[in-house]
């Protein structure tokens, strides 16, 4: 299903409860393509073999 | 020295203690030079002045009476006004906040400074919670960069970067979640440090992205920095996110040079990007050679998923953030200004899925950044790949060229340092990147650095004639 920026950004808006001016909303759907683009690239098998951390970890705490 | 005054922390704490200046007159003339500038620059968002001289007062009879508290006794400092200090309101620049947010108390970085006997001249000015964009249109002063007041001097932190670096303060905290102090380091040619991941307290700080935040010294020397972090530094209960684990002593770390420490150049996704400013590219080659005569040895590097550990810290820092102001976005949206309004909705463009993933990339990519420490003590970047952007231009196209936020994700210290000018006169950043908790290594290579060069030294115009 082809992902329609205009549909889906007014759709995450309205679900989010927040409502731009018109103007405004314009700008996010012009933004949205990079936005999800960049995140669609993190789901890769080797990132996903990790577990979430979601503060920085301590394991690469040395003493120096 | 701006009129016979000195412009650094070290400087002044050595003329205090000796009493060949005191307190009240650096503080009496730093006010002066506030008059003369503020108005312009859009420095402070509330001074203290009348309780500034009173410490100022106090830390001259404590010196008089063979008290010294510590090497910020009598200094004049700024906070970032997204950190609550006992003398007035904090606004986040905002018309949002609640107004009685942390009145009446000092966040713990702040109550440790004045523990020291610090002087606290005011608040100084931020992007609206230290978000976004500066908004022209706004109930706040706009940010003008001493070295070009027709350009941006960078943000968040804005306020403290121009008061170091036109001379209005001498050091103080900005707030760092992608770049918010090392930008305005590197964009007004001062020297500012976001620490590693818990080492600094953060509570009574307004949140950005909770996993990101951290409270940073700027300052005009990576020597200011660490005698403004050593105050700072240390876990505090109040603060779950603080790592409860022995301070360093980090002015016994600058040994005033770098031998024996390998240090990374990572070109790949930085200086060899298309696009990047030819003299930046100049500045940041004649930097490691700097280093290289400073005593370390120099290793090429490369940081395998930089640009997934980039994109991870920037879908974080907007989830988080949305997660913070959602309610306050869905009943007040248009008492946002209309930058930060844009850049917090972007955080309802991801799913829960989105930022479990970016969680991920964390642990992936501290896995690859321990590989590349481990052929190396630090790594150097550029901090920002472009000059200082005019005042109308696009602010999300200096953001491309930015190589901030990563660092954030990874929660490891990094600081930029100035390496010199490039078109126009304006100011450059070297950034130093430690492992966590080893933030001593990149303050040790930064104060060598700056021990065989002088652009940290260097006064914008507008501080030379003011006053």
């Amino acid at each position: 299903m082809k992902d329609d920026p205009g549909v889906t950004v007014r759709a995450l808006l309205t679900a989010a409860g927040i409502a731009p001016s018109e103007e405004e909303v314009e700008k996010m759907i012009l933004s949205y393509p990079m936005l999800r683009a960049a995140a669609d690239s993190l789901y890769t098998d080797e990132i996903s073999r990790h577990l979430p951390a979601f503060f920085p970890t301590d394991e690469d705490l040395e003493e120096r | 020295m701006i009129d016979g005054l000195p412009v650094t922390i070290t400087e002044a704490a050595t003329a205090l203690r000796s009493r060949s200046l005191t307190s009240l007159e650096l503080t009496e003339r730093l006010l002066a030079q506030t008059e003369s500038l503020d108005a312009t620059l859009g420095t402070f968002i509330a001074r203290f002045d009348e309780t500034a001289l009173a410490a100022a007062a106090k830390a001259d009879a404590d010196f008089d009476a063979g008290i010294d508290r510590g090497p910020l006794q009598g200094i004049p400092l700024g906070v970032k006004d997204i950190i609550a200090a006992r003398e007035g309101a904090t606004t986040a620049c905002s018309k949002v906040l609640d107004p009685d947010w942390g009145r009446g108390h000092d966040a713990p970085v702040v109550a440790r400074m004045r523990a020291q006997g610090a002087v606290i001249l005011g608040k100084t000015a931020t992007l609206e919670f230290a978000m976004g964009p500066p908004d022209p249109d706004g109930p706040f002063p706009l940010h003008r960069n001493p070295w070009d007041l027709e350009r941006w001097p960078g943000g968040s932190s804005s306020g403290t970067g121009t008061g170091v670096a036109a001379g209005l303060i001498l050091g103080g905290l900005g707030s760092d979640t992608g770049g918010s102090v090392r930008i305005p380091a590197a964009l007004c040619g001062i020297s500012g440090l976001k620490p590693s991941f818990g080492l600094v307290p953060k509570s009574r700080v307004v949140p950005l992205a909770h996993s990101l935040d951290t409270v940073g010294p700027m300052a005009r020397s990576a020597r200011d920095c660490a005698t403004i972090l050593q105050a700072i530094a240390g876990a505090s209960p109040d603060d779950p996110t603080s790592i409860d684990r022995p301070v360093p002593d980090y002015a016994s770390a600058l040994t005033g040079d770098a031998s024996g420490l390998r240090v990374g150049v990572e070109r790949d996704h930085h200086s060899r990007s298309a696009g990047f400013d030819s003299a930046c590219r100049e500045r940041f080659e004649a930097a490691v050679s700097a280093l290289e005569g400073a005593g370390a040895e120099i290793v090429d590097v490369r940081l395998d998923g930089y640009p997934e550990i980039n994109a991870a810290a920037l879908l974080t820092s907007a989830a988080e953030s949305f997660a913070y102001h959602r309610k306050n976005l869905q009943t007040r949206f248009n008492d946002y200004g209309r930058a930060t309004r844009h850049s917090l909705s972007i955080g309802a463009f991801y799913g829960s899925a989105d930022y479990v993933q970016a969680q991920k990339v964390r642990a992936w990519g501290l896995a690859k950044l321990r590989r590349v420490l481990s052929d190396c003590d630090v790594i150097v970047t550029p901090t920002i790949g472009v000059p200082a952007p005019g005042l109308s231009e696009d602010f999300w196209a200096m953001m491309e060229w930015t190589y901030t936020p990563a660092w954030n994700l990874l929660g490891v210290p990094a600081l930029s340092i100035p390496m010199g000018p490039v078109d126009g006169g304006l100011p450059s950043g070297l950034q130093i990147i430690g492992a966590r908790f080893d933030d001593a290594t990149v303050l040790r290579v930064a104060d060598a650095y700056q021990q065989v060069t002088e652009w940290h030294t260097r006064l914008p115009p507008c501080a030379q004639t003011a006053g």
